[in-house]
Order: structure tokens, then sequence, then C-alpha cells
């Protein structure tokens, strides 16, 4: 199995995503430990919620360092130091201007987005360099985020187009400063994603495949294990797109 | 291990030192493949696994990705041999020689037939199949040299570059038939497990300017970003490739998928 005696630290907002990543990992013989915000969001995992595998915590708010950081302390204890960390967090904003965004919503986009990954990633990321300095294991991160940080998209609002694309940022800087340990970092950035309502009604981000207008979290959770597996050592800054095509028009 | 179970594919430069190793691991996951390359001689490398997997999982065919009658050929005896084809990918590749100012014609439309002009032969003759059955996952192995400065043959940049955009115009093309087409770019590659053949038509390489060696680093050429790891193994190329040519990655068009030690993000 792709994943036999891995450990991997999944932290979504109670995305499709996350769960779906989560169950491949599970899959594929990882040991996971994933984030939620809410124990509702754990459903989202069916049976797989109560896999020996699997520990779960409830982070209530990605925007307070000191909580993620006691999380990321209880993460470690359960199986040890990650091989892989996986950030899946979103924060719905609906429709709105630059004109006409409260500023209050777009500050939460950006709290939520772009500073809970890196509050994610801060305090697992010097146990997975002081393992690799010790031992040369091979360790990767991906930071799934979506396509309006990619490309631009009419009616998709600003906060969302910002917060994305300072993921974007994120991977290539920690690529740039992790590859020195043999740290991998890359991105899957996903197209609208089926039972996701967040880009309903903008018919311009869907994907060009006929009945493949929308990803499925199972397309987003396969291109994670692709840019994080054993065969990812070479691969890192990068950001695979799975928007079924919507990337290219 | 079934991520292509009864996928069949067709490997266009099958010999290839890349293809190879690409062979061993789309036989690991369930495929089935026909080899095609231009001379019996390529398919030397990979006798082992003919033997091992037998004629129900490989087939060979000799064919040249640069005439459309021996692709449109090639694609027949996959179906013929194995029923379908749900992958094509297209690893013949041709380097030319010599810079800017004095290549030879000959070498520099030969790099022009094998890197760009086979794939559209290739798709052409596939395309009949795929649109039938509504899939397909079609593979262009392009390279970071059509992304940016390697101090590679002005033919190779160019011709490179143009295999990345003609599969991206593809990509949009035949989406409405359910083909997913996608560029693949490598950076360099750790090829030492193989004997180098020299490619159909290739003239000695010539000594690169201020008197550097093929594969060394020099100044203006960034180097993989990845501590000891210099160069992509064969199998990191392979399982690569073995994603997307699965479905997998179904939700994958278009977008050039770089694998290059975070060369593309120093350049």
């Amino acid at each position: 199995m792709r994943y036999e005696n891995k450990v991997v630290i999944v932290a979504g907002k109670d995305t499709l995503i996350s769960a779906a990543c989560t169950k491949k990992l599970l899959d594929e013989g990882a040991k996971v430990v994933l984030y939620e915000n809410s124990e509702a969001a754990f459903d989202n995992l069916g049976e797989y919620k109560n896999n020996e595998n699997l520990r779960t915590i409830v982070v209530k708010d990605y925007t307070d360092d000191a909580e993620l950081k006691a999380a990321g302390e209880w993460a470690l204890a359960q199986f040890g130091t990650p091989d892989t960390v996986v950030t899946a967090l979103t924060e719905p904003s609906g429709k709105g201007t630059i004109e006409d965004m409260p500023m209050d919503l777009y500050q939460k986009v950006m709290d939520n987005v772009l500073t809970g990954s890196l509050y994610t990633l801060q305090p697992l990321i010097p146990p997975m360099i002081k393992i690799a300095e010790e031992t040369g294991r091979h360790g990767s991160i991906c930071v799934i985020m979506n396509i309006a940080g990619r490309t631009g998209l009419k009616g998709v609002n600003f906060a969302q187009a910002a917060a994305h694309a300072g993921l974007g940022g994120l991977i290539r800087n920690l690529a740039t400063t992790l590859g020195k340990y043999h740290i991998v970092c890359n991105g899957v950035a996903a197209g609208p994603v089926e039972g996701d309502p967040e880009f309903d009604g903008f018919e311009n981000c869907l994907g060009i495949i006929p009945g493949r207008e929308k990803v499925t979290p199972d397309d987003v959770a396969y291109g994670m294990m692709y840019v994080t597996d054993d065969y990812s050592g070479y691969n890192t800054g990068e950001i695979l797109d799975v928007s079924c095509g919507r990337i290219i028009v | 291990m079934n991520r292509l179970k009864d996928k069949v594919a067709v490997f266009v430069g099958g010999g290839s030192a890349v293809a190879s190793v690409c062979l061993r691991a789309y036989m690991e996951e369930g495929a089935k493949v026909l080899q095609v390359d231009v001379s019996e001689k390529y398919f030397e490398r990979t006798q082992k696994e003919r033997e091992y997997y037998g004629p129900d999982r490989i087939q060979t065919f000799v064919g040249a990705c640069t005439k459309y009658e021996d692709m449109e050929k090639a694609m027949a005896f996959a179906v013929e041999k194995f029923g379908k084809i749900d992958i094509v990918i297209n690893i013949a590749g041709f380097h030319g020689q010599g810079h800017t100012e004095d290549i030879i014609r000959s070498q520099w439309d030969l790099a022009v037939d094998v890197n760009v002009t086979a794939v559209v032969n290739s798709t052409r003759a596939v395309l009949p199949y795929m649109k039938a059955q509504k899939s397909g996952h079609i593979i262009n192995f392009a390279s970071l040299g059509g992304r940016g400065p390697r101090g590679v043959a002005v033919s190779y940049a160019a011709t490179k570059a143009a295999n990345i955009g003609l599969a991206q115009s593809l990509a949009v093309e035949l989406a409405p038939y359910g083909i997913n087409f996608v560029p693949y770019i490598p950076g360099s590659l750790d090829t030492s497990e193989f004997e180098r053949l020299p490619e159909l038509g290739s003239l000695p390489r010539k000594p690169l300017p201020g008197g550097f060696k093929f594969g060394e680093a020099r100044p203006g050429m960034a180097p993989s970003i990845i501590k000891d790891h210099p160069l992509a193994s064969l199998y990191e190329v392979a399982y690569a490739l073995v994603f997307l040519g699965s479905d997998e990655s179904n939700a994958v068009t278009g977008d050039g998928i770089d694998v290059a030690g975070g060369i593309v993000m120093t350049m």
C-alpha cells in the first residue's frame, strides 16, 4: 500500500475534500490525524469514523495560533512525526465585489484560509525537519486550494482569489526553504467540487469536459496522493490543477 | 496494485529508457501495453519484462511516429491485440544538434517531426477509437527544456515548447469527447541504468559553449532545490505517468505537469 507505515496529518474545515483525503489515505495504509472545526464534520467520514488508524481533533478556530499549536502537539503525540501534512482550509463567502463585500467577511476569508494554513503547518514543520536531518526521511506537504487563486473567475469574490493565490505563494516559499531537508511542498488547485455550494451559480468556473464539469472530492484526494507519496520526491513548488480543464480556458 | 487494471496503453517511443521503466510500472499496476518504436533494437531493453509478462500483457510494433500510416497501423494493432486503447503516451523524442546560428536544417526538421508532428500523427490515429468509447488519456512527454533555459539544443527547446502548446490546445479541442490531454514536463532524468542509444538520425553532439559537459550544472542554469536529488529517478517519472494514465486524473487536463525538483520556480 502506498502509505503503509506513514503518518499523515490532514487539516480540514468541514469540507468533503478533507474527508475524501482521509478515507483514501486510510485505504492506502496510512495512520491519519484529522483536524476538523466541528464534531459534526467527522460525520463526512461515514464508516471510516471509527477506523483504528484514525485520530480526530476539533480545531474550533483556525485563526487562533495557540489552539493550532496545542493541536499540533496533540497530533504529534498520537502516531509520531508526520511524513505528510495536508491542509484543505476554506471559508465560504458567497458573492461580493470590491465595493460591497463587508471587510469583516474579507478578513475572515484571509484569516481562515491563508493564516489558518500557516498556523496549521508552523508547529508541524520543525519536527519534520528534525526527522529529515536525523534520518534523511522524505517528507511532503500538500496545500489544497481552489482555482480562484490560479486564474481570474468572473463573479468569484476578490477575497477568495487573494487568499487562495496567497496559498500558491506559501507553497512556493515552503518548497524553496524545505527542499534542503528533503521535504517537498506542492499544491492541488481544485475546481468547483460536487456537493460544495460555494461556487454554485458561477457557470464560468466549470470544467470543459461534458459530464465532468465539477470535480469530485475523490479527484482532489487522488491529486493530493500524487504530490505526496514516495514517488513525489522530485516534485516541489508545483500546483496540480484538478479542474476538469477549467484552468486552460 | 491495480491503478491501471484492464487499461490498454500505447507507448509511442516505447523503447526509450523512460518508456522501459514506465513499462515496469504499468505492468505492476495491471495495464496492457503496446510498445511502438522505430527499430527492434530499442525493444531489447525490455526483453525481460516481455518474457515475464508474456504477449497477453505486452506487445511490440515497429513503426515510425513521423509517419501517419505507421501510427494508424500501430493503433489498429493495439486494438486487434487488446481490444481497445485507453492511454497513449507520446514519449519519442529527438534533441537535434547545433546552436541557433549553425544548426543543420535536417536536424531541425527531424526535431519538429518527432517532437511535434509525431504527436499530431498518433493523436489523429487514435482518435477514432477514443472518440467512439468517449474516453481516453493522452500524455505528451515534454521537457523542462521547452519551459525555460536549460542549455539544450535550440531544436529541442523550440520543439518541446511546441509540444506543450500542442497538448494544451488539443486538451481544449478533445475535452468534448471525454479525452484528457496532458503535457508532462520533467526536469533532468537519471538514465544511468541504461546504455545510451543514439536517437535515429542524430549527429554527435557538439560541445556546449564554454566547455561545459551535458548534464553538468553551469551558470544561468537553475539546479534542483531538493537536497541530494539533482535528477528525477525514472520510477518517479513512471509513477507520475501512472497517475496521469489512470482514472485518478480524470479531472486533470491541459495543465502542464512539471516534475522538476523546484527548478521551474527558480529559472
